[in-house]
């Protein structure tokens, strides 16, 4: 760090005369310094991006002569590591044009907002996601959102798969596709289309049907994230098992997302596990002590725009959330949401089953 | 740069704690309407 500044997302303020707040007011992100004589304050207004961490340490030395030296280094350097500081005069990047550095200008800010590791410079994140490779499985009402948002997002490949043509039934809620391509490809029109929202970034289509669970693993070639938006085949030997054990073999992360009715859920699962075969079996295993097995099919199809955008949005900012490092949903973590019930938080954290013959070795 | 000789106090005793402390906030509630509706260039 060679000038560091408070990131104008984290702004100090005080509280009283021996608290500080920082990293503004969001949950995740926001922290309290406790800081009875002041010290912090006098610090994180002396880093203004025009001293360097030495000449700040060296007016606070000079203003708290009680301090040593040493210790004022540490408070430096602490408050440097914190997060909630960058360096005003970053490296220049020369992996991003200076195109490119004007569309992602938001996505810079978001990142230096909600990234609190010691940055080299602000525009890592954007680089990790210019030099990703992402197939997005199913192009319907979770997959099309999540396709969109990724392409908008600056991802540097994205592999669009469905075998479907467009139908009038689907334009309630899916994103990429208009009254004029009805009865086409769904993979053609998505390329075309997000090729139209971002042609700074490479999109190929494939219309294959993924019908047999060998056909997944050639899916995955070079690819650094799957976004599993289709269920279909369904069950215990279909597309999501699949998907599961491809991923686990390939040492690759994924992510599903979907809605039932208003409830929306997403789920990430890593290399190493617990992947979605523990999921599902803590899953049962639970609904089986609760007395709450569910005989009867529950998933039928009612969907707004609104549901099927959430869910691919939040798949997207999964997939954004591996790529990138940020926080998100954690690899074993199931979150979501339910449109109805606004009190109605779905949050459950999975362990990997010791004996689990997908991830466990 | 001011030098430190071990002559200040406290410069003998490196298990000083930090005189602040950073923590990271457990709870927020958010009360407040989001600030921005995101349609400014």
């Amino acid at each position: 760090m060679i000038l560091p500044r408070v990131k104008p997302e984290h702004a100090p303020y005080r509280l009283g005369d021996s608290r500080v707040r920082i990293g503004g007011s969001v949950y995740g992100i926001a922290a309290e310094i406790e800081d009875p004589e002041g010290l912090a304050w006098a610090a994180l207004n002396l880093m203004d991006g025009t001293r360097t961490p030495a000449e700040v340490t060296e007016e606070i030395a000079a203003r708290y002569p009680e301090l040593s030296v040493a210790t004022a280094t540490k408070v430096v350097n602490a408050l440097v590591e914190s997060g909630y500081i960058e360096d005003s005069a970053p490296p220049v990047t020369d992996e991003l044009t200076a195109r490119e550095r004007e569309r992602y200008r938001r996505n810079r800010e978001f990142f230096r907002w909600v990234d609190l590791r010691p940055p080299g410079h602000s525009w890592e994140s954007q680089i990790r996601l210019k030099d990703a490779r992402v197939v997005v499985l199913g192009l319907g009402g979770t997959g099309s959102h999540a396709a969109w948002s990724l392409a908008a997002a600056g991802i540097g490949h994205i592999h669009c798969v469905d075998p479907d043509t467009v139908e009038l039934s689907n334009l309630n809620r899916q994103i990429l596709y208009t009254e004029t391509d009805l009865g086409l490809p769904k993979a053609d029109v998505a390329v075309r289309r997000l090729k139209a929202v971002n042609s700074d970034i490479t999109v190929t289509g494939d219309r294959r049907r993924i019908d047999i669970r060998e056909a997944m693993a050639s899916l995955l070639a070079d690819c650094d994230v799957l976004a599993l938006c289709a269920d279909e085949p369904r069950g215990a030997d279909g597309l999501r098992h699949w998907a599961n054990r491809a991923c686990m073999a390939a040492g690759i992360p994924w992510v599903g997302g979907g809605y039932s009715g208003p409830l929306v859920t997403v789920c990430t699962v890593a290399p190493g596990g617990p992947c979605f075969e523990c999921l599902q079996a803590a899953a049962s295993e639970e609904q089986r002590r609760q007395g709450r097995e569910t005989p009867v099919e529950l998933g039928w199809p009612g969907v707004l725009a609104t549901t099927a955008a959430l869910s691919g949005q939040l798949t997207a900012q999964a997939v954004i959330s591996l790529i990138t490092g940020i926080p998100g949903i954690a690899p074993g973590f199931l979150a979501g949401l339910n449109v109805i019930a606004p009190d109605h938080h779905v949050f459950a954290r999975y362990r990997r089953r010791e004996d689990c013959s997908v991830c466990a070795n | 740069m001011d030098v430190d000789d071990g002559t200040r106090e406290n410069d003998r005793d490196e298990t000083t704690p930090l005189p602040i402390e950073i923590r990271r906030l457990d709870k927020i509630e958010t009360t407040g309407f989001p600030a921005s509706s995101g349609n400014s260039n």
